[in-house]
């Protein structure tokens, strides 16, 4: 991927010049990622964005020490999902979620965008609200599944657990999907559609 | 890898399997070899597959969907930076910081030169201007004392001090759209700074748009970074830009300002004397088109009002547009003395 290779430029420019340009560059090609990482664990968008803030801040003052790190991308995750964690474990943890009237955290914010089909939209969007009552570490897999596309063994690695266990959280994820269309499908017009639904899965 | 390997396979099994995995995310032609045989030696797993695909293909359009608005991106840069690489605890002393920006720091410098004597007050404050304008439709490239190469859209004006000496700040005034490649000023790390009526953008080596209108300045950062200054009652910010980040200021509005990401191409194509309409509706084609040649135009077709266009057009070529547009919305287009009628 010619992505992770600019990445690695970047960060080679920046640990052993202190490069502001390359700095940045690291920002712009990772902070997606990140943000969406960020929120596998809590839907607090400030606290995300604060926890991001402190792992650039922290790269930023020990620059001349990072030359040693070879895979830039899980080294950044790790740091900040050690941040995030920590800031969790220092207030109340136990988060239920709420159907509050906010937007989900994996509901990107689209006004750019208009879905064209509205069953698309709605089927989509049953997804995101089932992937929102997975709990931490099955987002976690999806996350690093879907959105970085590592491999099990990576994955496995990076949560210092064996592949086959992330296999089995990624099916436990999908099966807890699956449940969550079937106890959801409410809507009349949704009724009519089950049978395609569970099949599609 | 022979294909009875996935003789057994169910979805479940597939949904675990990277190679299958691959083949859904990033498909190239030997994947597709590879499956496609498959299918043909195991008819019967079709469903399963495309059940498997399905569900990929799903998650991979809601998880890869972003979570982070342009805005906020830049936001948390902004704080990031203020707190690294910007604010005064950098190793490196800059000779150089506006503290006031716009006729604020004029009237600084000003008063500061007043005291060092009357005859330099006289040179300072009478400095020549120099200006550079454009009528409707022309556009012009302008290459500045400090090796800044401007490109000055039709019906703008830019405007700048005619002594600029290396250490000062280097600023200018626009009206109306310029595209800026400015010249870093490594050793100086002297700033570039562009006044327009409702903001200033600031700037270190860089390519970016300005446009500057009534009621809306717009701002496109190509490369390298920009710091945005919006100082009016209840407006008061400072933004900076990421590459490939548009800022749109409504003056109208007097609310904060609002951040996308754009192809930043579409912005700039103008100064290669080429307008990119990418899939928007045909009245907002026609506002751009407005302000750069200065007449109003009328569309006279009311199935025309929601059309879009997609197309790419050379500015100073009049005849070319029209025809264009005769063509693809089969009408005529009239030019008459103060307006352009589509019908």
């Amino acid at each position: 991927m010619s992505h992770s290779s600019e990445l690695a430029a970047a960060w080679e420019q920046f640990t052993s010049q202190g490069s502001t340009g390359a700095y940045e560059k690291i920002y712009r090609e990772i902070s997606d990622a990140l943000f969406s990482y960020g929120h596998c664990f809590t839907e607090d968008a400030d606290l995300v964005d604060d926890a991001v803030q402190e792992v650039f801040i922290d790269i930023w003052k020990r620059r001349h020490r990072l030359s040693k790190v070879e895979k830039v991308r899980p080294y950044l995750f790790q740091a900040l999902r050690n941040k995030i964690l920590t800031k969790l474990s220092r207030r109340n943890r136990y988060t239920r979620f709420q159907e509050s009237v906010e937007k989900p955290a994996f509901v990107a914010s689209c006004e750019n965008e208009i879905i064209a089909q509205e069953e698309k939209n709605d089927r989509l969007q049953m997804l995101e609200n089932a992937i929102q009552h997975l709990p931490n570490r099955q987002r976690e897999i999806l996350f690093l599944r879907f959105f970085e596309g590592y491999p099990y063994s990576e994955i496995a690695s990076m949560l210092s657990i064996q592949p086959q266990v992330a296999r089995n959280l990624m099916s436990r994820a999908i099966k807890k999907i699956r449940s969550h269309f079937i106890e959801n499908a409410e809507k009349f017009w949704m009724i009519l559609l089950l049978p395609s639904i569970l099949s599609f899965f | 890898m022979d294909t009875n390997r996935y003789r057994h396979y169910q979805e479940k099994d597939f949904l675990a399997d990277d190679f299958f995995y691959k083949w859904v995310s990033s498909p190239d032609a030997a994947s597709d070899a590879f499956w496609q045989a498959y299918l043909s030696d195991f008819p019967e797993k079709t469903e399963e597959v495309a059940r498997a695909r399905a569900v990929l293909l799903d998650m991979l359009s809601i998880i890869k969907k972003k979570k982070a608005t342009p805005e906020r991106k830049s936001r948390v840069w902004s704080h990031i930076a203020s707190a690294t690489i910007d604010p005064g605890v950098s190793a490196k002393p800059r000779p150089y910081r506006p503290l006031l920006s716009g006729r604020r720091r004029m009237v600084a410098g000003i008063a500061a030169t007043l005291l060092i004597g009357l005859g330099i007050w006289t040179v300072f404050f009478s400095a020549p201007f120099e200006t550079y304008q454009t009528a409707y439709g022309e556009l012009k490239e302008i290459e500045l004392s400090d090796g800044t190469i401007v490109n000055l859209n039709a019906h703008s004006s830019l405007k700048f001090k005619k002594n600029w000496r290396k250490t000062l700040v280097r600023e200018v005034w626009l009206t109306g759209e310029a595209f800026f490649d400015v010249r870093s000023k490594a050793e100086t790390a002297a700033s570039f700074i562009v006044h327009t009526d409702d903001l200033d953008v600031e700037v270190t080596g860089t390519a970016f748009n300005v446009k500057s209108h009534a009621e809306q300045t717009i701002v496109v950062l190509e490369e390298g970074s920009v710091r945005l200054n919006v100082q009016k009652e209840g407006a008061d910010t400072t933004l900076s830009l990421l590459p490939g980040q548009k800022a749109i200021y409504d003056a109208r509005q007097m609310s904060r300002v609002e951040l996308s990401e754009v192809e930043t191409r579409r912005y700039s194509s103008w100064k290669e004397g080429v307008l990119i309409f990418d899939h928007i509706l045909l009245e907002q084609a026609v506002v751009r088109l407005e302000e750069i040649y200065g007449k109003v135009i009328v569309i006279e077709r009311e199935d025309l009002q929601k059309r879009k266009i997609n197309v790419s057009i050379p500015i100073h070529n009049k005849e070319v547009l029209f025809e264009t547009l005769e063509t693809l919305f089969s009408a005529k287009v009239t030019e008459e003395q103060d307006r352009i009628l589509i019908q």
